[in-house]
């Protein structure tokens, strides 16, 4: 089975490590005593909610790290009954969230009064009786429009989907934000809902149907967006806050010349790949739908269809069990004329090894199996394939590496540890990632974890003195050069009912310590634009080799 | 509960309308050339041209896709229109070429056929000819809209709602989808692009992964006006260009029961992963969103939220052993009012049928095997709703003419699936089975299969005159055997073809004792159907074919009365 992402976590709550141990022998949920009871209602009309689900998911005691029993989340349901009143029974002891969702409400956990809202978790014991766990929900939000061609004419049969913007790697990108997408009727229209409460883009795209050969003038659309654009800097924003839904926005497609990519896709022994598939991935839209084609028996394979724009073209083969896939990837830029002779040679991945360095001490009461890293490449969108391993039992690691510029990026290790370093050949490469060139391997690595790690605690106060739960805490590196990619030099952390908040495993340096209500989502902390508004009303922070600070914050308002 | 969609959407897009078992329109092919190596690209100097527009005001139809297909041109040629409705498909090879205009939300039409939705005609385009004014008429289709309420009356959201029809296939009739959309967040749907016709709905509640696993009650497909039985549904006859609105339905929760059992593979030993998914069984109702569970590593399922009805259970493990072998299993399974449990599946490799093919060299010439195909399509129309239709395109025989193919346990045939090659012989043990066809049993290899093609195919060729006197090409020729026993699923004995622009028809039929019929109408996939032919058989003309004879027919065009 694949290993993509977290597949295991470590336990470290006692009393769910007993519960996992039970059930993970029966493999059926384990029998509890603990309840949770409450209502869901409908937050407009105040009336009872009918057949809302209730989810209860248990998180393990390691705060937002899941611990999964054999692979499957560990979860229970119950439905309202008609005055909305729920029951969950039979549950073991442990941490949970909560949440409610029906069809088209947005679904709330605990402690969310808005979706993205850090949820509170629950602590339940064995036998304990938790009442009057409400929810109230509010209708999603709602965009229609509809969709012409250039002549004016309804387009049916067009995909539409609500975006939103989020900083991603040290851009701004549009990615699918919440709703379904949906598809045009016959006059064009369409009706986005479910949508939860922010700013959105709407995206237009056209399904070119398959071509064959020679088909001359294929109409082609790019992915348009409202009202009528490519340019996602020129794209109309709906603000779905305090208005829920928005009507008559409108998209007319932009007609594009649609071209062909056409070329070869062999293995390293200069043999036709058979029997597999050349995708070919927008870059700007990695979202949309791929395209690609079949690799015919000699090796050649035709994409049609392709819209203007970037693309990543990527052959792929299935591995043989046990073994390791061979891929080729290229960039190429269509711009209306088709591309022909590309030449792919898939190679199989390379592979890279060394240690993971832990003082003595910590490392006589750490099992290396629950160490589980990845040596991935730095942009997200490459990341094709399995390049994961975990520790042996001496602390030694092996994974698969796909060329070009890859990161060590740790998925799971005790919350005492924290990553000190990373080094290739010697030289730190923590931030900065290092090559690895195709068919070479990357041998001694060594990646020091330390066992002290810095922690930085406290409590955020609101301008009366009370505490306060409803804003972001966002602590980030003095140095602008240390902001860049996934930086290990920004975090943010929401603090608790009790306006406690904690923060570990930043590396030593001088860093701003700020509580905002204008950050809502953790991924804005990666905007410059936005940690430099936050920087005029931020305290200092200098963080020495593992050590602990405690730092009360007052919530800054402002836009 | 995502990968069951996902499975069962799969299913609805392969059974479409037109099942892979349909026979093709019999297509003249050209005797004096050999038999076409397909995969080149073929071009020539021929164009065809015409216009699209609008049938109700002549308005010219922007961006309709007209697409022209024959055997001299594998996929066929596709051309858009322009702003004026006009299009132009150029470089084409000579030969006999359908043609056919499509734009969503109208009605597809196909050149000559006499009302939508039927057969159209072939025309001929000779070498570098310019063939003009093919134009079509365009009919908007028409669309069915409403809300879907639950049994409260609150606007039901992610419901699918389907608009079905009845339609001849693979041996009954059967009630097949034409269209469906998903309710919005009020509750509201649109069914459009929908072709004049009966229709019955369906709302069908898709299964979200936000469903209580301890429900007892589910909501089963309602039909309109709101019964659960598709007998007590009520028809809604769509004419051309329509928009039937306000269709509003209550979706009724019923007693749902669990299902479980274990499935073990082809080895006895429990199957540690996979899906087991109840389908409708196609043509029985809405194919899609039915319930289904991942196994546990003991290989146990738990499936809850089951209607009463008929499914078809499907273990699908996705794993394959080697390439190309895949356990898997489809059974039958009746649901009524109490929870099913010990149910056991045995899952198995599809069987191996190895062999060769025979064909008299001095008809192959150069021909490599590669050029055959051959399929396992399942013998009778039962195991054909359970097992599906065997393998789409058909395998392709190896080059030295052996061939390995693959079939699920049961009743089969061997069919070929190469134009212009027609079957002689299937001999398994010695035995032909031509038409009998053999069983298979599960995890079995049979070997040592000989298949005889050849090229020669007796025909009957003619032309249809009204009653009259006068040569039309709008009719549909039938050609059946005498022997009723013949009269059977998959027979090659019976045959429709439609004739060409010089009014003539071509039937090929194996050697035998035949009546024929030209008909005005007659519904596609009815042809074959034992009722219909019975009923037309008064009137049929009786011939006989021998060996190697090509004969002349002519027919009078018959009447059959059709509202």
């Amino acid at each position: 089975m694949s290993r993509h992402g977290l597949t295991a976590a470590l336990l470290t709550s006692l009393t769910i490590a007993i519960a996992v141990a039970a059930s993970a022998q029966t493999a059926t949920p384990p029998a509890g005593t603990a309840v949770i009871r409450g209502r869901v209602l409908d937050g407009d009309s105040g009336r009872p909610l009918r057949r809302a689900l209730v989810r209860a998911l248990i998180t393990g005691g390691t705060g937002d790290r899941v611990v999964l029993f054999e692979g499957r989340r560990e979860n229970r349901t119950a439905t309202t009954d008609e005055q909305g009143r729920y029951e969950l029974t039979d549950l073991p002891a442990g941490r949970y969230t909560v949440t409610a969702s029906k069809g088209t409400y947005v679904g709330l956990s605990i402690g969310q009064t808005r979706p993205g809202d850090s949820p509170k978790p629950l602590d339940i014991a064995d036998r304990q009786v938790v009442d009057k766990v409400d929810f109230s929900l509010l209708r999603g939000g709602v965009i229609t429009g509809h969709v012409v061609d250039e002549y004016g004419d309804p387009v049916p049969n067009v995909q539409v989907a609500a975006m939103r913007s989020q900083f991603r790697r040290g851009q701004r990108q549009l990615v699918g934000g919440g709703g379904s997408t949906v598809v045009t009727d016959d006059l064009g229209e369409y009706r986005l809902f479910g949508l939860s409460p922010a700013d959105y883009y709407v995206a237009a795209t056209y399904r070119v149907p398959p071509a064959s050969e020679a088909d001359d003038d294929v109409p082609g659309y790019a992915v348009t967006y409202a009202p009528g654009t490519v340019n996602t800097t020129a794209a109309q924003r709906i603000a779905l806050g305090s208005t829920r839904s928005m009507d008559e926005v409108n998209i007319a497609l932009v007609p594009v010349k649609i071209s062909q990519v056409s070329g070869t896709a062999v293995n390293s022994q200069g043999q036709p790949m058979s029997s597999a598939f050349v995708s070919a991935m927008d870059r700007n839209n990695p979202f949309g739908s791929a395209s690609g084609a079949q690799i015919k028996p000699d090796g050649t394979f035709v994409i049609r269809n392709v819209a203007p724009g970037e693309y990543l073209l990527r052959a792929q083969n299935q591995p043989r069990q046990g073994g390791r896939s061979e891929m080729a990837t290229t960039t190429i830029s269509v711009a209306g004329q088709d591309v022909e002779g590309v030449q792919l040679v898939v190679i199989p991945p390379s592979t890279a090894s060394g240690v993971v360095l832990v003082d003595p001490a910590a490392a006589a009461a750490t099992k290396a199996s629950s160490i589980f890293l990845m040596v991935s490449p730095i942009d997200p969108q490459m990341n094709f394939m399995d390049t994961s391993g975990r520790l042996k039992d001496d602390f030694t690691f092996e994974a698969a590496v796909q060329p070009g510029a890859n990161m060590v990026r740790l998925l799971s290790m005790p919350p005492s540890l924290a990553l000190k370093a990373v080094r290739v050949g010697g030289v730190d490469v923590t931030d900065t990632g290092f090559d690895v060139k195709p068919n070479e391997d990357v041998r001694g690595i060594e990646i020091e974890l330390t066992s002290h790690p810095t922690v930085v605690s406290g409590q955020v106060t609101d301008a009366h003195g009370a505490s306060s739960k409803d804003c972001m805490v966002v602590i980030f590196a003095r140095d602008e050069a240390k902001w860049e990619g996934t930086s290990r030099y920004i975090q943010t952390a929401r603090p608790d009912q009790d306006g406690r908040f904690k923060v570990s495993g930043l590396p030593p340096g001088d860093y701003h310590v700020v509580a905002t209500s204008t950050v809502q989502q953790p991924d804005q902390a990666g905007d410059p634009d936005v940690l430099k508004q936050l920087r005029d009303r931020a305290a200092a922070l200098s963080l020495g080799e593992g050590e602990t600070k405690v730092v009360d914050l007052k919530v800054s308002t402002g836009s | 509960m995502s990968r069951a969609v996902v499975c069962l959407v799969a299913v609805v897009l392969l059974a479409g309308p037109v099942s892979a078992q349909q026979r093709p329109t019999q297509l003249a092919p050209d005797p004096s050339r050999p038999t076409r190596d397909t995969s080149a690209r073929a071009t020539g100097t021929a164009v065809i041209k015409g216009r699209v527009v609008e049938a109700s005001n002549g308005q010219p139809v922007r961006k309709a896709r007209v697409h022209a297909g024959s055997t001299a041109l594998r996929d066929g040629r596709t051309a858009y229109t322009d702003a004026d409705g006009r299009y132009e498909l150029k470089a084409l090879p000579a030969g006999h070429y359908t043609v056919t205009a499509f734009k969503p939300a109208y009605v597809t039409a196909a050149y000559g056929q006499p009302r939508p939705l039927e057969l159209g005609t072939s025309i001929d385009v000779p070498d570098a000819k310019t063939v003009d004014h093919i134009d079509f008429g365009l009919v908007r289709a028409g669309v069915i809209a409403g809300r879907i309420t639950d049994e409260f009356g609150e606007p039901l959201a992610d419901t699918q709602v389907m608009a079905m029809r009845y339609q001849f296939v693979q041996g009954t009739r059967r009630l097949m989808p034409s269209g469906s959309r998903m309710t919005n967040d009020i509750g509201e749907f649109r069914v459009f692009g929908l072709p004049p016709g009966q229709y019955y709905l369906a709302a069908t509640l898709r299964n979200t992964r936000e469903t209580d696993p301890n429900d007892r009650e589910t909501y089963a497909s309602t039909y309109y006006p709101g019964t659960g039985s598709v007998s007590a549904a009520q028809p809604l006859t769509i004419a051309a260009g329509q928009t039937m609105a306000g269709l509003n339905m209550m979706v009724l929760p019923v007693r749902s029961v669990r299902v479980s059992g274990t499935v073990t593979d082809s080895s006895g030993a429990p199957l540690k992963s996979g899906f087991v998914q109840v389908d409708v069984p196609m043509g029985a109702g809405p194919m899609s969103s039915y319930r289904g569970a991942a196994l546990k590593p003991d290989g146990t399922f738990s499936i809850t939220g089951i209607a009463q009805g008929d499914y078809v259970l499907r273990v699908n493990t996705g794993i394959r052993m080697t390439e190309g072998e895949v356990e898997g299993a489809a059974v039958p399974l009746t649901v009524a009012n109490s929870d099913i449990a010990d149910v056991h599946i045995v899952t198995a490799k599809p069987s191996s049928i190895t062999g060769r093919v025979l064909v008299d060299p001095a008809e192959s010439g150069s021909l490599k095997g590669s050029a055959f195909r051959l399929m396992t399509p399942a013998a009778t129309a039962d195991e054909a709703a359970v097992n599906g239709g065997g393998n789409g395109n058909g395998t392709p025989v190896q080059d030295d003419f052996t061939f390995e193919l693959k079939a699920r346990a049961g009743r089969i045939f061997i069919r070929s699936n190469t134009v212009g090659w027609f079957l002689r012989a299937v001999r398994v043990n010695g035995v032909n089975v031509l038409d009998t066809g053999f069983e298979i049993r599960a995890n079995e290899s049979l070997t040592g299969v000989e298949v005889e093609l050849t090229h020669r195919q007796p025909d009957v060729t003619g032309t249809v005159s009204t009653a009259e006197g006068v040569p039309t090409r709008n009719a549909f020729v039938v050609v059946f055997p005498q022997d009723r026993e013949h009269w059977s699923y998959l027979s090659r004995y019976v045959r429709m073809a439609r004739p060409n622009p010089d009014n003539q028809y071509r039937v090929q039929v194996p050697p035998g004792e035949y009546l024929a019929i030209a008909v005005d109408f007659v519904e596609q996939g009815e042809w074959a159907e034992p009722d219909f032919l019975a009923r037309v058989r008064e009137r049929a003309v009786p011939f006989s074919m021998a060996e190697g004879e090509h004969k002349t027919l002519a027919l009078t065009l018959v009447t059959l009365s059709h509202n």
